[in-house]
C-alpha cells in the first residue's frame, strides 16, 4: 500500500540515539499532546472492537445455537451490531486525531528547522551543500508524512492487537494458544529475515532509480550535443544498460519478498489446520467448546496479520528515525554570528574601522586574512583589489559582519559590530552581491525583502533613487510583474537593478559591493552603471573591484594579497610607487590592447 | 469536499476525460499484447490460487461438521487443509512474482522506447518541451502504468474468488447468502469512491509541498540576500504560510480517509452480524449446520480484500490510462527532421579538398512569421576559415544549426560538398561537422570519455593530442584521476574556460570536415586564450572552420569575415578591409566590446 522506507547501516540509530529522538519528538509534540492521547484512546477502542467480533460469534454459537436459546443468540447479535457501530465511530475519530497529531508535528518540525537554518551564519551555509539542506526540509520531512498518515495508526493498532489477542486467546484456551504460538517463531524469524533482505534490496533499487533518472535527464538536456555528434545510438545503448540494471534490481527485490509472502499465506492456513486438528481433538475430550475452536480460527489472523504489518513498517519507522536524527542535528547547531545579549544600536554615521583581524574559514587550514587593519571614513570610497582567493571578498564580508573575525574587531562609529543589534547593523551596512538574486513573487515583493514594512510610495522612491523608474514602467505589469522562477523573466541587468533598488530602499550609510565579473549586454550595462553611481553618492562604499574604471573612481585602493593588505593609497600614489598595484594596472591595460 | 466547478465546466471536463480515457485504454491493451503469454500464465496461477483459497473454508466446514461434531476422521481433514495451505502458499508466491516481474518489464521497455524516441526527436521539439515534463513522462507516468499492470493477475484471481465464493454461498443457503452479501457491494463502491477522491487530495498536498520546497530553496540559495537585509522573518512568514497550507490540505485528505476507511472496515462486519443473526436462527430451525455457519463467516472475510482491490483497480486503471495518454502525446510526435528515403553519400576525402559549405537564398525563422535569416547566401571553400560577426540576435548561431540540420530551412538550400543537407543521412552529415557550442555541455563521465564522445573507440594518443591542441592537457593531468576523472554536474567541477577547452578537444577528436566554434573561448582566461588560438591554427589548417566570436583576437583567426545584419550578409572581406570600409562593421564591433573598453578607460 505504501512505498517502502529504506535505511542504510550508517543511518541506523543506536538504542541511546533512538531514545533521545523519541524523547525530543514527545517534547515537540507537547502542544497537541491532548489530541495524541485521544488518538491513542480511539485506537484502543477500535482494536478491542476488532477482537470482540469473533468472541461474539463464539458466544452466539456456544450459548445461543448449541444451547438452543434464541434470546441469547439475539443478545449476541445485538451486541455485535453495537460493537460494529462503535468501531465505525471511533475508527473515524482515530484517523482524524492521529492525522491531526502527526501533521501538526510535521508543521512544528518544519517551522523549527527552518527558523534554526535561518538563524545560522554564512559559515553554516559554506559547510552544508544547498541541496542537502533543501532535502532536509523537504524529502526528509515528507518521508515522515506517510508514516503519519498510515504508519503510526497501523503501528499502534498492530502492537495493541498482538497484545490483546494474546491475552484473549489465553483466557479462551491456553492449550490452543500454545498451538497457535507454535507457528509464531517461524513467522517472526521469517519476518526479520525478510525485513533485512528487502531493506538491502530497496537501497539498491533506490540507487539504481537515481542513476537511471540522471541518465535520463542527461540524455534529454544534452540532446543537441548528442544529435550534433550523431551519437544517438550509443547514448541509447548506454541508457538501456542502466535501465536493465534497474530492472534487475527490481526483479531481485521481488524475488526477496516472494518466498516471504508465500510463507505467510501458507502459515495462516497451516495454523488453521493445526487448530482444527488439535482443537477438534480437545473438543472430543471436552476440554474446549466448539465455539472456542471457531473463534480461534477467526482470531488467528488477528495474531498473524499484525506481525506481518510490523515487519513491513519496521524499515519505514527506522528511516523516519534516521531523518529525525539529522533534523535534530540542525536544530542543535549553534549559530556562530548571533546577536549578543545587551547589544546596542549602531550610530547613524561613523567611521568603519577594521582593527588587526585574523580570520580562518571553518575547516580551512590557512588563514584567509591575517592581521588586517584598515579604516574607511564617512562618505569615503574604498576599492579592494588583488588576485583571486587573496582575501578581498572575505574582508568585504567581515566588514558587513557576515562572519566574525577570530582575532581583532570590526567597528562602526566606535561600536564593535559584534555588540550591535542585528537590525541596526542591517540598516547601516548593506551588501549588494555580484548577481541580483530574485525570489518568487513580483518585483515589489522582491524589494520588500529588504524591508518588509515598506509602503508602495517608499518602493517607488527607492526605484526613483537609482533612476530606474522608466525602465520598470516598460514591463507588462510594472512593479507588479511576476519575476517567475529565479527571475527568469527579467534580464541579468534588470535583476541587478532590483538588487540595487533593494539597497536604496534600506538607505544605508555603508554599501559593500561585489562587482560583477561577467558582462551584461551593453544597453543595460550603462543603466546599471548609472544606478550604481546614484546609489553610491553620499555613502561610504567598499567595493571588491574587477575593473580599472571602478578602481580609478575610488578615493583609496587597498591591494589585498596573501591574506594581508599589501598596499594602500590613491590610484596616483600607488602607480607612482611602482608596486603590485602598478603592475596590476599595467597588466589590465595590456590585456586590452592585445585585443 | 464539494467541487467549485460549474455544471457546464464539469460536463466539458468529463467529456474531454472520456475521449482521452478511451484512447489510453486502447494504448494499454496494445502494450499488454506484447507480454500476453506471461500475463496469461499469471492469470492462470491466480485462478488456481483463488480456487484453492476458496476450498479452505469448505474443508474447514467439513472438518467441523464431520470431524468434530460427528467424530469423523479429524486428522484427514486437518491434513487436507494443511495441504491446501502449501498449494495456496506456492501459488500466491508465483502470482506475486509474475505480476511484479511483468509490470516492471513493461515499464522498462516503455522507458527505453520513450527515451530513444525523445532522443531522435528534432531539436525544434526540444526547444519547446520542458525537461521536467519529459522526465515525469518517463518516471511518474510510467510508475502509474506499472502499478496498474501489477494488479492485473491479482484482480483476475480476485474476480474468480468473488464469483466462486458467491456461488458457494448461494448453493449452501440462498437466503442467508442474500442477507450476508447485501452490505458487501458497498465495500467495492466505497473503495472506488475513496480512490477517486483521495487522488486529487494527495495531488493537492504534493502541490503545497512543492511550494514549500520553493520557499526553502530560494531562502537557501539566496541566503546572502536574506542575511544581508535581515529578511529572515519575511522568509519565515512565507514558509509558515506554506506549512499551514500543507497542514490544511493534509487534513482534508485525512478527512476523506476518515470517512471511507472505517466504513470499508465496518461494512463486512455488518455482513458477519447478519450471518450470526439470521444464520443462527436457521441453525436453530435445522435449516443449516454449524459448520455451514462458520464457513459462511470465513467466506465473508474472504470477500473483503478482493472487493476492496477491485474498487481500487478501477481508479488505478483510469490513472494509468491518463498517464498513457500523456506518454502517447510524446510517442506519437513524429520527428520532423529525418533521414531521406534514398540518401546520397558525401564525396570521398581523396577526391580533393572537402568541406565546401554553401548557403543558397536561405530563409528561416524559429517562428516562420519572424524570419531570422532572410535570403541568406554564402559560400565557404573547403579548407577556408571564416568568421561570422553580427549583433546579438542577428542569426549567427542559427547558421550553425541549419548546417547541422537541426532545423530545415523555410526556403533555400544548405549544401555540404555540393550535396543538399536534406539529401544526406543525418548521421553522415553530422559526423562531418564538429561544433563547439556556446553553452558548453559536458557529460557525467570521465574526461577521456567526454573527449572521445564522437569516437568512443579513440586511442589514448589521439585523445591526448586533441587535449594538447585545445590547451586542456595540462590541467587534466592535475585533476585527481587525470583523464579518468569524472566531470560534469555530479563530478569534479571545472571552470567555464576548462569546460570549453574540453569541448574543443571533443570537436578535434571528431576530425570533422567543418569545424564550428560558436563563441567557444568566451570563458577562457585572456592570457590562456592566446595559447589556445595558436593551437587552433594547427587544427584549422586545411579544414573548413566557421568561427563565431566577439573578441577581435579570435575574429583575426579567420581568412575572411562575414558581417551578418538583419538576417542577410551585409559585407564580406578580411577584418582589416571591413574595419576600413564598413561603418556598420565598426559599429557592431564597438557594441560587442563596449563593456571591455569601459574597463580600460
Amino acid at each position: 500500500m505504501w512505498s517502502q522506507g529504506g535505511v542504510t547501516d550508517e543511518d541506523r540509530l543506536s538504542r541511546a540515539q533512538a531514545r533521545t529522538v523519541i524523547g525530543r519528538v514527545f517534547k515537540m509534540a507537547a502542544p497537541f499532546r491532548k489530541t495524541m492521547y485521544l488518538a491513542f484512546a480511539c485506537v484502543c477502542v477500535t482494536t478491542l472492537c476488532a477482537l470482540a467480533g469473533p468472541l461474539l460469534v463464539r458466544r452466539g454459537i456456544d450459548l445461543g445455537i448449541r444451547e438452543k436459546d434464541p434470546t441469547s443468540l439475539n443478545i449476541s447479535v445485538g451486541i455485535y451490531l453495537l460493537v460494529a457501530l462503535i468501531a465505525y465511530v471511533f475508527g473515524r475519530a482515530q484517523f482524524l486525531f492521529l492525522n491531526r497529531t502527526g501533521e501538526s508535528f510535521l508543521r512544528v518540525l518544519r517551522l523549527a528547522v527552518f527558523r534554526q537554518m535561518q538563524r545560522q551564519s554564512m559559515a553554516f551555509y559554506d559547510r552544508n551543500k544547498a541541496g542537502v539542506l533543501v532535502a532536509r526540509m523537504t524529502a526528509d520531512i515528507e518521508s515522515m508524512a506517510e508514516l503519519v498518515q498510515w504508519g503510526l495508526l497501523q503501528f499502534l493498532a498492530a502492537g495493541m492487537l498482538i497484545v490483546f489477542a494474546l491475552v484473549l486467546l489465553t483466557t479462551l484456551s491456553w492449550q490452543l494458544t500454545i498451538v497457535a504460538l507454535l507457528v509464531m517463531p517461524i513467522l517472526i524469524a521469517a519476518s526479520v529475515k525478510f525485513q533485512r533482505d528487502s531493506n538491502k534490496a530497496y537501497l539498491t533499487v533506490r540507487d539504481r532509480v537515481g542513476a537511471n533518472l540522471s541518465a535520463l535527464q542527461e540524455g534529454i538536456t544534452t540532446v543537441r550535443v548528442i544529435q550534433a555528434y550523431a551519437q544517438e545510438e550509443e547514448t541509447i545503448r548506454k541508457f538501456t544498460k542502466s535501465n536493465r540494471e534497474l530492472f534487475k534490481s527490481h526483479e531481485h527485490s521481488v524475488r526477496v519478498s516472494t518466498w516471504y509472502f508465500a510463507l505467510i499465506e501458507f502459515g495462516g492456513v497451516f495454523a488453521s489446520a493445526l487448530i482444527i486438528g488439535i482443537g477438534g481433538w480437545l473438543v472430543h475430550r471436552g476440554d474446549v467448546t466448539l465455539g472456542t475452536v471457531v473463534a480461534f480460527t477467526l482470531l488467528l489472523s488477528s495474531l498473524f496479520d499484525p506481525v506481518q504489518q510490523l515487519s513491513q513498517l519496521y524499515n519505514t519507522v527506522q528511516s523516519a528515525g534516521a531523518a529525525l536524527n539529522k533534523l535534530f542535528q540542525i536544530l542543535d547547531a549553534k549559530p556562530e554570528v548571533d546577536e549578543h545579549p545587551g547589544a546596542v544600536a549602531l550610530p547613524t554615521s561613523g567611521e568603519l574601522i577594521v582593527d588587526g583581524i585574523d580570520f580562518t574559514y571553518s575547516g580551512a587550514e590557512n588563514r584567509a586574512l591575517q592581521n588586517v587593519s584598515i579604516s574607511v571614513g564617512v562618505g569615503e570610497k574604498l576599492a579592494l583589489v588583488g588576485p583571486t582567493g587573496a582575501g578581498k571578498s572575505t574582508l568585504a564580508k567581515l566588514m558587513a559582519r557576515l562572519y566574525d573575525p577570530q582575532v581583532g574587531s570590526v567597528s562602526y562609529g566606535g561600536i564593535d559590530l559584534k555588540m550591535a543589534t542585528m537590525s541596526s547593523l542591517r540598516e547601516r551596512i548593506v551588501v549588494v552581491p555580484q548577481e541580483g538574486f530574485l525570489f518568487n513573487g513580483t518585483i515589489r515583493d522582491n524589494l520588500r525583502i529588504a524591508r518588509s514594512t515598506a509602503t508602495d510610495e517608499e518602493i517607488d522612491a527607492a526605484i526613483a533613487a537609482i533612476g530606474a523608474t522608466d525602465h520598470f514602467a516598460t514591463l507588462p505589469d510594472g512593479l507588479d510583474t511576476e519575476v517567475r522562477e529565479r527571475g527568469s523573466r527579467l534580464s541579468a541587468g534588470e535583476r541587478q537593478l532590483v538588487a540595487l533598488a533593494r539597497a536604496a530602499l534600506v538607505d544605508p550609510a555603508v554599501l559593500v559591493l561585489d562587482e560583477a565579473t561577467s558582462n551584461l549586454d551593453p544597453g543595460t550595462e550603462a543603466e546599471v552603471e548609472h544606478a550604481l553611481e546614484r546609489l553610491m553618492a553620499g555613502r561610504t562604499v567598499i567595493v571588491v573591484a574587477h575593473r580599472l574604471s571602478t578602481v580609478q573612481r575610488a578615493d583609496h585602493i587597498a591591494v589585498i594579497a596573501d591574506a594581508q593588505v599589501a598596499e594602500y593609497g590613491t590610484h596616483a600614489e600607488l602607480i607612482a610607487k611602482g608596486g603590485r598595484y602598478s603592475a596590476l594596472a599595467t597588466a589590465w591595460q595590456k590585456s586590452q590592447i592585445s585585443r | 469536499m464539494t467541487s467549485i466547478e460549474s455544471d457546464t465546466e464539469v460536463a466539458a471536463r468529463l467529456e474531454f476525460e472520456e475521449t482521452q480515457r478511451s484512447e489510453g485504454w486502447r494504448l494499454l491493451r496494445a502494450a499488454l499484447q506484447m507480454q500476453r503469454r506471461n500475463l496469461l500464465l499469471g492469470a492462470l496461477v491466480g485462478i488456481l490460487w483463488a480456487s484453492f483459497k476458496v476450498a479452505v473454508p469448505q474443508m474447514t466446514k467439513y472438518a467441523i461438521n464431520d470431524g468434530i461434531e460427528k467424530n469423523g476422521p479429524l486428522l484427514r481433514w486437518a491434513l487436507i487443509i494443511g495441504g491446501l495451505g502449501v498449494l495456496t502458499g506456492v501459488l500466491s508466491g508465483m502470482r506475486r512474482y509474475i505480476a511484479f516481474r511483468e509490470s516492471r518489464w513493461a515499464e522498462t521497455l516503455f522507458r527505453e522506447r520513450l527515451f530513444s524516441h525523445v532522443l531522435n526527436l528534432h531539436v525544434g521539439y526540444h526547444d519547446k518541451a520542458q525537461t521536467g515534463q519529459l522526465m515525469s513522462r518517463a518516471s511518474s507516468d510510467l510508475m502509474q502504468i506499472q502499478s496498474f499492470i501489477v494488479m492485473i493477475p491479482i484482480t483476475l484471481s480476485n474476480v474468480i474468488q468473488i464469483f466462486a465464493v458467491t456461488a458457494i454461498l448461494f448453493i449452501t443457503d440462498p437466503i442467508l447468502a442474500i442477507v450476508a452479501l447485501i452490505p458487501l457491494p458497498f465495500v467495492n463502491l466505497s473503495a472506488r469512491r475513496f480512490s477517486h477522491r483521495i487522488h486529487p487530495a494527495s495531488i493537492a498536498v504534493q502541490a503545497e509541498q512543492a511550494q514549500l520546497a520553493n520557499v526553502v530553496e530560494e531562502s537557501i540559495s539566496g541566503v546572502r540576500v536574506v542575511k544581508g537585509f535581515g529578511a529572515e522573518q519575511v522568509q519565515f512568514e512565507k514558509l509558515e504560510k506554506e506549512a499551514d497550507d500543507i497542514l490544511r490540505e493534509s487534513m482534508k485528505a485525512a478527512r476523506i480517509r476518515s470517512s471511507f476507511m472505517p466504513a470499508i472496515d465496518v461494512l463486512p462486519a455488518l455482513g458477519l452480524v447478519a450471518v450470526l443473526g439470521v444464520g443462527g436462527h436457521r441453525v436453530l430451525n435445522g435449516d443449516l449446520t454449524i459448520g455451514d455457519l462458520v464457513a459462511f463467516n470465513v467466506y465473508l472475510t474472504l470477500l473483503i480484500w478482493p472487493l476492496r482491490n477491485i474498487g481500487m483497480i478501477v481508479a488505478l486503471g483510469q490513472r494509468a490510462a491518463a498517464a498513457l495518454v500523456r506518454i502517447n502525446e510524446v510517442m506519437s510526435t513524429p520527428s520532423e527532421i529525418i533521414d531521406p528515403v534514398q540518401p546520397k553519400t558525401l564525396p570521398l576525402q581523396t577526391a580533393g579538398p572537402v568541406g565546401d559549405v554553401k548557403f543558397d537564398k536561405v530563409v528561416f525563422g524559429y517562428n516562420p512569421e519572424f524570419p531570422v535569416l532572410r535570403n541568406f547566401s554564402m559560400e565557404i571553400r573547403g579548407g577556408e576559415s571564416i568568421a561570422i560577426v553580427g549583433a546579438t540576435g542577428s542569426g549567427k548561431s542559427t547558421v550553425t544549426r541549419l548546417l547541422l540540420r537541426f532545423y530545415d530551412t523555410q526556403s533555400g538550400h544548405v549544401f555540404l560538398d555540393g550535396i543538399d543537407v536534406r539529401k544526406l543521412k543525418l548521421s553522415d552529415l553530422r559526423k562531418h561537422i564538429g561544433v563547439v557550442f556556446e553553452d558548453t555541455v559536458l557529460f557525467n563521465d570521465s574526461v577521456r570519455n567526454n573527449i572521445a564522445f564522437a569516437k568512443p573507440d579513440a586511442g589514448e594518443e589521439e585523445i591526448e593530442r586533441a587535449a594538447k591542441l585545445s590547451g586542456a592537457h595540462d590541467f587534466v593531468l592535475q585533476l585527481p584521476n587525470g583523464y579518468k576523472t569524472v566531470i560534469g554536474e555530479r563530478g569534479f567541477s571545472l571552470s567555464g574556460g576548462q569546460r570549453q577547452r574540453i569541448a574543443i578537444a571533443r570537436a578535434i577528436v571528431a576530425n570533422p570536415r567543418v569545424l564550428v566554434l560558436d563563441d567557444a573561448t568566451s570563458a577562457v582566461d585572456p592570457s590562456k586564450e592566446g595559447e589556445i588560438r595558436d593551437a587552433m591554427k594547427t587544427v584549422m589548417s586545411g579544414r573548413t572552420t566557421i568561427v563565431i566570436a566577439h573578441r577581435p583576437g579570435t575574429i583575426a583567426l579567420a581568412d575572411r569575415v562575414i558581417l551578418l545584419d538583419e538576417g542577410k550578409v551585409a559585407a564580406i572581406g578580411t577584418h582589416d578591409e571591413l574595419v576600413g570600409s564598413n561603418a556598420r562593421y565598426r559599429e557592431v564591433l564597438a557594441s560587442m566590446s563596449a563593456p571591455e573598453d569601459e574597463k580600460v578607460n
